[in-house]
C-alpha cells in the first residue's frame, strides 16, 4: 500500500510496483486483511484476554458466568431400550427445535442426560430427567471474557452442520492469511528500497528473537 | 514525518518485526484445526535421565507450586513447569521447554527422584509455542515470551487499524474495500449470531 500511496501522489519510480503480480499481491493483501478484520480482532482480544485472565476475572464476582433457568416442561416422549445418550440428546434438541452443535453427557443408567448446545452468545444447557421426565432448560449469561474464549476455541469440522463447517473454513482461511501477510509482507517491504535497512533490521530483530526464546525456554 | 508515513511505517515494521509469531500462530492454529492429518500413534519415547536418592520437604499442606519450584532451582532445571500431587506420597514435575519436556517424579515416602525426558516432534513444538502464554510462569524470558504474544496481540489490533486507514487514504480501492469490509463483518455478526 505504501507504493500505491506514492504513485498516487506522484513519487519516484523506485516506489512504484513495477509487476502486475506486484499489484496483485497487494491487493489480496489488503482486500483479504479487510474481509477477515472481525476474525483478527477477535482472536487478538481474546488471546489478550487469556493471558490475563486473573486480571479480567477480577471485574466479575464470579469465576464462571451463572446458569440461568429458561423454562422447566413435560416431556414424556420414551426412548427405545438400546438408545445412546447421542441418539436421545439428538431426538430431544430436535423436539426442541434446538438442533445444532452440542455435547452430551451423562444418561446411563437412570441418570440425568445433560446437552450443552453451544451458541455463540449464550450457551444452554438441557438437562433431561428420565425418572421424572422434566426437562429442564438453561442459558448461560453473557461474559465478554468466556464469549471471546469460546470463539478463539471454535474450529475444526467435527459437527454435521454446514453453519460449523462455514465457520470452520473462515478459521482456516484466517490462519493461512496470516502465512500469507507475513510472507506478502516481506515481498512489499523488498519493493520498498528506502525501507530495506530499517526493514531488515526489524526482520533480524525478530528471528533473533525468536531464535533466542527457542534455545532458552 | 506526516501522520500517513508514521502510520504506514508502524504497519510495516511492526509487521517484520513480528514475522516469526504471525508464521508461528498461523502455522499452529492450521495444525489445531486438522489435528486428525498429523496425530501421530506413536508417543516420542521417554528417556531415563536419573534416579536418585533426593531429600525435600513436602509437607501435605505445602504448595505443589512452591515445593516444585525449589526443586527444579536444586536440580538445575528451572523454568516453565506444571506440576501435581496425584497422591500424598508422589509429586510429579513437568518441565516444558519448547523442544522437550523433563519429568520428575518425586517419591516423597521412598525419598527418590527419578527424571526423565522426552523430545517432541516438530507439530508438538510448534503447538508448545501456540499455548505458552500469560505470566504465571518464572524467569525473565518466559515473561518476556509473555509481553511478546502481547505485543504480537496489539500488533494485530494495530495492523487493523492502520490498515483501514491506508485503505481509506486509496481513494480508488474504497469501493471494493468497502464490499470487503462490510462482507466480513456482515459475516461475522451473522456467524455470531446463529452459532
Amino acid at each position: 500500500m505504501d507504493a500505491d500511496i506514492a504513485t498516487e501522489r506522484g513519487a519516484s519510480p523506485a516506489e512504484k510496483p513495477s509487476t502486475g503480480a506486484s499489484r496483485i499481491i497487494r491487493r489480496v493483501h489488503m482486500y483479504l486483511a479487510l474481509f477477515l478484520a472481525p476474525w483478527m480482532a477477535m482472536y487478538a482480544l481474546s488471546t489478550l484476554a487469556m493471558s490475563h485472565r486473573e486480571f479480567v476475572l477480577s471485574f466479575y464476582p464470579t469465576k464462571t458466568p451463572k446458569m440461568q433457568t429458561e423454562r422447566e416442561l413435560d416431556y414424556s416422549r420414551t426412548f427405545a431400550a438400546g438408545a445412546t445418550p447421542e441418539e436421545m440428546g439428538n431426538q430431544i434438541l430436535l423436539d426442541l427445535s434446538l438442533d445444532g452443535a452440542h455435547r452430551v453427557s451423562g444418561g446411563k443408567d437412570g441418570k440425568p442426560l445433560v446437552i450443552d448446545r453451544q451458541h455463540a452468545l449464550t450457551p444452554q444447557r438441557i438437562t433431561f430427567e428420565p425418572k421424572t421426565s422434566k426437562l429442564m432448560i438453561q442459558r448461560e449469561e453473557f461474559r465478554g471474557l468466556t464469549f471471546l474464549e469460546r470463539m478463539h476455541r471454535r474450529r475444526g469440522y467435527q459437527h454435521p452442520y454446514a453453519l460449523d463447517d462455514t465457520w470452520a473454513f473462515l478459521v482456516d482461511l484466517a490462519v493461512t492469511a496470516m502465512v500469507f501477510w507475513s510472507l506478502s509482507g516481506v515481498w512489499m517491504w523488498w519493493e520498498l528500497r528506502q525501507t530495506r535497512a530499517w526493514g531488515a533490521l526489524c526482520v533480524a530483530l525478530g528471528f533473533v528473537l525468536f531464535a533466542v526464546f527457542l534455545a532458552l525456554i | 514525518m506526516t501522520f500517513d508515513r508514521i502510520n504506514r511505517r508502524t504497519h510495516l515494521y511492526l509487521g517484520l518485526v513480528l514475522i516469526p509469531w504471525v508464521m508461528m500462530y498461523g502455522i499452529s492454529s492450521f495444525i489445531i484445526s486438522h489435528h486428525d492429518w498429523f496425530r501421530s500413534d506413536h508417543e516420542p519415547p521417554w528417556e531415563p535421565l536419573f534416579e536418585r536418592e533426593y531429600h525435600h520437604a513436602a509437607d501435605q499442606q505445602a504448595d505443589v507450586r512452591a515445593v516444585s519450584r525449589e526443586i527444579l532451582k536444586e536440580n538445575g532445571l528451572e523454568g516453565a513447569f506444571y506440576a501435581q500431587r496425584p497422591n500424598p506420597d508422589e509429586l510429579r514435575i513437568n518441565r516444558n521447554t519448547f523442544f522437550d519436556q523433563t519429568r520428575l517424579t518425586y517419591f516423597i515416602k521412598e525419598q527418590k527422584l527419578r527424571a526423565e525426558r522426552q523430545h517432541l516432534r516438530w507439530d508438538q513444538v510448534i503447538l508448545r509455542m501456540h499455548f505458552r502464554g500469560g505470566y504465571n510462569q518464572p524467569l525473565f524470558l518466559t515473561k518476556l515470551w509473555a509481553v511478546m504474544v502481547d505485543l504480537a496481540c496489539v500488533g494485530i489490533l494495530l495492523w487493523i487499524t492502520s490498515g483501514l486507514i491506508m485503505w481509506w487514504r486509496l481513494a480508488r480501492t474504497r469501493l471494493w474495500g468497502a464490499l470487503a469490509l462490510s462482507g466480513g463483518v456482515v459475516s461475522f455478526l451473522w456467524l455470531i449470531w446463529s452459532l
